[in-house]
């Protein structure tokens, strides 16, 4: 069904009458090909439908781990015992959740959280507003680690040798390496980690390299700032890592900079982003941003000029533009006379940046070569940017070092075999190391291989001892934020599965045997957090944050010239490949989270898998079409996966994500994707010339969302230039058909609150951290990819993807689609059995026990926002995420419809608060689980009767608009258009696009 | 009878109830809010105080609840009465009861909602 089965030339065939602004959705819908048809003519594609018999086996398998969540309530006998606290804790009122702050990491980084127990159960996440790293919001991992901590596949028992063992058994083990006494200072002992920025694990480590000087301590991650830091090496002479301060900048020139998705602070900086793309409040100027990347990120589908540029290609613009502002060093004759993009382009982005001098910013992305981080660096200098828009800070790892070349110092000790004992603390170097290194066959040489994880993972597979890990939720820890900023991770649970602190094995190996993670913290910041130190440690722990850590600024001066040798690039032949990180499962840590697996990721929107991304164009040269299984070949090394063609990304170049193909998983991850690994290899790491697709003839299912539940032909992104906007404000009601005057209905009133919500597409990157949010929050199952490929995914909010203009450098547009709490709500009209009504307040309630499954409904709905439970998903739960489900929604069995309910069970407790208290409800007192997480604040939620809200306010706005409002179903949920700053000098971009 | 109680004390060790009033686990029961809205214990419970063994007065069917939330006016008494087991319903409760409801500010549109239990 979604395979281009006629290939993109006859798409383009058919696309050259087109005229005007066409939307499309993918290239299936486009092409106009029969399945896509017969989809349309189908309220559920593909016998959705039906209850087909899936295999059992395959549905055992998908369900097994952390899939469907649920369970506890709604299904089974009810307790019959009740068995209460004898002492109950302070503070503690049974029933109602407490809040905890910590962090969770990612490559060491932290985003500040805040995290609901419900009688000692941790069960959902939230951004801890005074965090700088998440000002309340959260990303898509750090809403999924939850699921991580319950995850009932995570390592369970200290093994030795795949066997059995237990702790004291490794304990004795251990002491007899570190007494060896023809080891005394630790010779042969080697020691990985992965990025370091706790200042409590680096005094371990650091007091165990003073025990032990001939032990040596590497890092490696294999998603890590190498470049970046080389380049601050190269422009400053010293590493440097910049901050940047978006809400400070009118012109963003991003090379290859995803700053939107993957880099650290990312959160803070789509707040401060988004924050400029507002025109409202009396506002009318706006930033903009122009991307020059090679896959199509969540950043390129926000720019207002984007140019689909191979990777290697960024350099030589990087020096273009450097020539242009007239960089020391960088004069015309680097550049080669290939011009990357138009120079004309080229001079009016150069223009705008000198107009906003002070006040723009270049990023270079993690991917390119330090020159261009160096050239960026130069740049922010010459434009006058230092101290605006961008400042350096020394790094936040506490001992930064090229992670590249640490894992390649240890596997040549490795293979040199002077390594007695290898410890191996979190990671999964066995699977991530460099292809070219050999890290399997280097790490067996190791006489003693430990490792400690949280899964049983490759490096686990190979090692003499596996110790499990405890999660960061299950110990104490301290961490640092993008800007340094520390913060005391406090456990919120006991180990739920036997997992050891690092920090308690390391203080053991350092001779204090019997000493807990609690103390050692305490013990680090005590002599830091002044005098009262009992008082200042719970205002650290109460804050989330423990006060002036953040990593001081540092004057910068930029060293000349910087040409260095450095060559251009030439016009490269044959395709190159791009690796990154995947959108979901990261460098493979995530690979056996449900959540992040079925979640569809940015622009593909494919879930459970990985796949080679390539352009239109190139798939039409190659003759491959989505689906196809391609070997790729780079320098020897092989790797097959299957194909899928990504409008806008860069032609002759694939991407590939990081993190798939493990060999060693759980039943969640086991089976997912390709290896993209297994051709990476430390010369390459991040960008690989002269690879060769070939097709295997065979082709492989990818569960995509991108064609189910199909709006075409109708006006639902709206977009405009800021232009047209301040030239005729009420553009919006000429080209969106308003709800008809008169209806058939009578008009109800609604006394009291009436709430409604308005998301701004303008606002929104499509980071889809409200789908974690809302999975986590609701109780939402997980399908599996067979239940995908039938368009039964559950999640109750979807973030729905559309390209338009030219299918080599379309824009892409989101929109995040909940339930519309329409007033004239369709499926209520239809449902026999009244389970869908209609509150007081205006919301379209679902009612789970009274719902027999007609689906009527789901029929009658014309957002398609409502989800059947077509299997009971939630059933064949292991006990243990039971846990996890949130005690305030109720977990829905097989044969029941569900829906976004503007999480009422949120509305509940405020209203009773409030009226506990004789007081009225606060505007945003109420904030619903996908408005929390959102880090661009584009989702608003409110009483639309309370004329001093925000939402109302926002809905007076005269960008406002309803989907499909001619409809006259009167959503509660509406948009705001977006508004696009395209440069107007930069015509023949804005021509594909009109 | 209280031995149970304080062996668990002394021992630290919990005590088993028995639980009585199990609602269906689709069903959300908010104490706080009946409690500040004027349903006394016994409206619901019963005489507890002249129970040997607890049992369960009251249905606790859906009906059962909506006769009251439709109706509050005939349960509602004043908050001094809220733990007193012997309150009983006087010869004025409908005018006594509609006074309460508005001093309470009782949501009336709200309470027959779907979601007010269900969700």
């Amino acid at each position: 069904m979604s395979l281009t089965h006629d290939g993109p030339d006859a798409i383009r065939h058919r696309l050259a009458p087109l005229r005007g602004r066409q939307y499309w959705r993918s290239l299936d819908e486009l092409a106009q090909t029969p399945e896509f048809e017969s989809l349309l003519q189908r309220e559920f594609p593909r016998e959705a439908s039906v209850l087909d018999s899936i295999g059992r086996r395959s549905f055992l398998k998908v369900m097994g781990a952390s899939l469907a969540l649920a369970g506890l309530s709604g299904c089974g006998e009810p307790a019959k015992h009740l068995v209460p606290y004898v002492a109950t804790p302070p503070d503690l009122v049974q029933g109602k959740p407490q809040y905890f702050t910590t962090a969770i990491t990612l490559g060491g980084v932290a985003t500040g959280v805040m995290v609901e127990s419900n009688m000692g159960r941790p069960t959902k996440i939230e951004g801890n507003p005074s965090h700088p790293g998440s000002l309340g919001a959260t990303d898509i991992f750090s809403q999924a680690a939850i699921l991580s901590l319950y995850d009932p596949e995570r390592s369970q028992a200290v093994l030795n040798r795949n066997a059995v063992s237990t702790w004291s058994r490794f304990l004795e083990s251990l002491e007899a390496i570190l007494a060896d006494p023809t080891a005394a200072r630790g010779q042969g002992i080697r020691i990985l980690t992965e990025a370091v920025t706790s200042p409590t694990l680096a005094a371990q480590l650091n007091a165990f390299l003073a025990r032990y000087p001939d032990a040596k301590w590497h890092q490696y991650e294999p998603v890590n700032r190498d470049n970046a830091r080389a380049g601050a090496e190269l422009a400053f002479g010293a590493d440097a890592t910049p901050l940047y301060h978006f809400d400070r900048a009118d012109v963003i020139v991003a090379l290859d900079a995803d700053f939107l998705s993957s880099v650290p602070g990312n959160l803070r900086y789509i707040r401060d982003f988004s924050a400029r793309r507002r025109v409202r409040d009396g506002r009318s100027t706006m930033n903009r941003l122009y991307a020059f990347e090679s896959n199509f990120s969540l950043t390129g589908s926000v720019a207002d000029h984007r140019w689909p540029v191979r990777s290697s290609l960024i350099k030589t613009l990087a020096w273009q533009l450097a020539a242009r502002l007239r960089i020391a060093g960088a004069s015309e004759h680097h550049v080669e006379n290939n011009a990357v993009i138009p120079d004309h382009d080229l001079d009016a982005i150069v223009a705008d940046l000198q107009k906003h001098r002070g006040g723009c910013l270049v990023l270079a992305g993690a991917a390119q070569p330090p020159i261009v981080h160096a050239l960026a660096h130069a740049m922010n200098a010459a434009l006058g940017n230092v101290g605006s828009t961008v400042n350096c800070i020394g790094p936040i790892e506490e001992a930064p070092v090229s992670h590249a070349d640490s894992i390649r110092a240890l596997a040549s000790d490795l293979h040199a075999g002077t390594v007695g004992t290898l410890l191996v603390i979190g990671g999964d170097p066995v699977y991530t190391a460099p292809a070219d290194l050999d890290f399997e066959a280097a790490f067996q040489k190791a006489a003693t291989r430990i490792h400690m994880g949280l899964y049983r993972n490759a490096t686990a597979a190979l090692s003499h001892w596996h110790i499990p890990q405890s999660h960061e939720l299950e110990t104490w820890s301290d961490t640092r934020a993008f800007d340094g900023t520390v913060t005391i991770q406090q456990p919120l649970i006991l180990p739920l599965y036997g997992g050891r602190s690092t920090l308690e094995l390391l203080a053991w190996m350092n001779g204090a045997r019997s000493v807990s993670s609690y103390e050692l913290v305490r013990e680090q910041w005590r002599a830091q957090l002044g005098s009262d130190f009992e008082r200042a440690w719970r205002q650290a722990l109460s804050d989330g944050v423990v006060p002036a850590t953040q990593r001081k600024v540092i004057a910068t001066t930029m060293r000349n010239p910087l040409a260095n040798g450095e060559t251009m690039a030439t016009q490269p032949a044959g395709l190159e490949i791009n690796f990154l990180p995947d959108p979901t499962v990261w460098d493979g840590r995530f690979v056996n989270n449900a959540w992040l697996q079925e979640l569809p990721k940015p622009l593909t929107k494919l879930t459970w898998d990985n796949a080679v991304l390539i352009s239109p164009a190139t798939a039409a040269k190659l003759g491959l079409v989505n689906g196809d299984s391609v070997e790729v070949t780079c320098n020897t090394r092989r790797v097959t996966g299957a194909v899928w063609i990504l409008p806008g990304h860069a032609a002759d170049a694939l991407t590939l994500h990081l993190g798939y193909g493990q060999s060693q998983a759980g039943r969640v991850g086991l089976g997912t994707g390709f290896n993209a690994y297994s051709i990476r290899t430390t010369n390459a790491l991040d960008v690989a010339a002269g690879a060769q697709l070939r097709k295997t003839g065979a082709s492989y299912p990818l569960a995509c969302t991108q064609e189910h539940f199909s709006m075409e032909g109708r006006d639902l992104v709206v977009e405009a230039p800021l232009e047209e906007f301040s030239r005729d404000p009420e553009f919006l009601r000429k080209r969106v058909e308003a709800a008809p005057a008169t209806s058939l209905y009578p008009e109800k009133k609604y006394e009291g609150h009436a709430w409604g919500m308005v998301i701004d597409t303008g606002a929104c990157t499509g980071c889809s951290a409200c789908v974690i949010a809302c999975q986590s929050e609701n109780n939402i199952p997980v399908v599996g990819k067979e239940q995908v490929l039938n368009s039964r995914e559950m999640h109750w909010i979807r973030v729905d993807r559309y390209f338009s203009g030219d299918l080599e450098n379309p824009e892409a547009s989101v929109q995040p689609v909940p339930c519309m709490h329409c007033e004239n709500a369709p499926c209520e009209l239809v449902c026999p059995v009244q389970a869908t009504t209609h509150s007081g307040e205006g919301l379209n309630e679902m009612t789970y026990n009274r719902c027999i499954g007609t689906r009527y409904c789901s029929n009658n709905c014309p957002y398609k926002v409502r989800r059947f439970n077509f299997l009971e998903y939630s059933a064949l739960n292991d006990p243990a995420l039971r846990l996890r489900a949130n005690p305030e929604v109720t977990v829905r069995e097989r044969g029941v419809m569900e829906k976004c309910t503007y999480c009422v069970q949120r509305i509940s407790r405020a209203r009773i608060g409030s009226e506990i208290e004789h007081r009225a409800l606060r505007d945003g007192e109420i904030t619903p689980a996908c408005a929390q997480a959102c880090p661009s604040e584009a989702i608003v939620f409110g009483d639309i009767n309370d004329a001093a809200s925000r939402v109302a306010k926002l809905k007076a706005s005269p960008l406002n608009y309803g989907l499909l409002e001619e409809l006259n179903t009167r959503p509660r949920t509406t948009y705001l258009a977006r508004i696009r700053n395209p440069n107007p000098e930069i015509k023949d971009v804005a021509e594909t696009r009109v | 009878m209280l031995e149970p109680v304080r062996t668990s004390f002394a021992t630290h060790t919990g005590l088993d109830w028995q639980r009585v009033y199990d609602l269906p686990n689709y069903v959300y029961f908010n104490h706080s809010i009946h409690v500040n809205k004027g349903v006394g214990c016994s409206s619901c419970h019963g005489r507890v105080d002249q129970m040997p063994l607890t049992w369960k007065a009251n249905p606790t069917t859906m009906s059962w609840c909506l006769e009251c939330h439709r109706d509050p006016e005939r349960q509602l008494r004043p908050k001094a009465e809220i733990f007193n087991m012997a309150w009983e319903p006087g010869v004025n409760q409908l005018a006594a009861g509609k006074q309460l409801g508005t001093e309470y500010q009782l949501n009336r549109n709200l309470m027959t909602n779907c979601s007010t239990c269900h969700r």
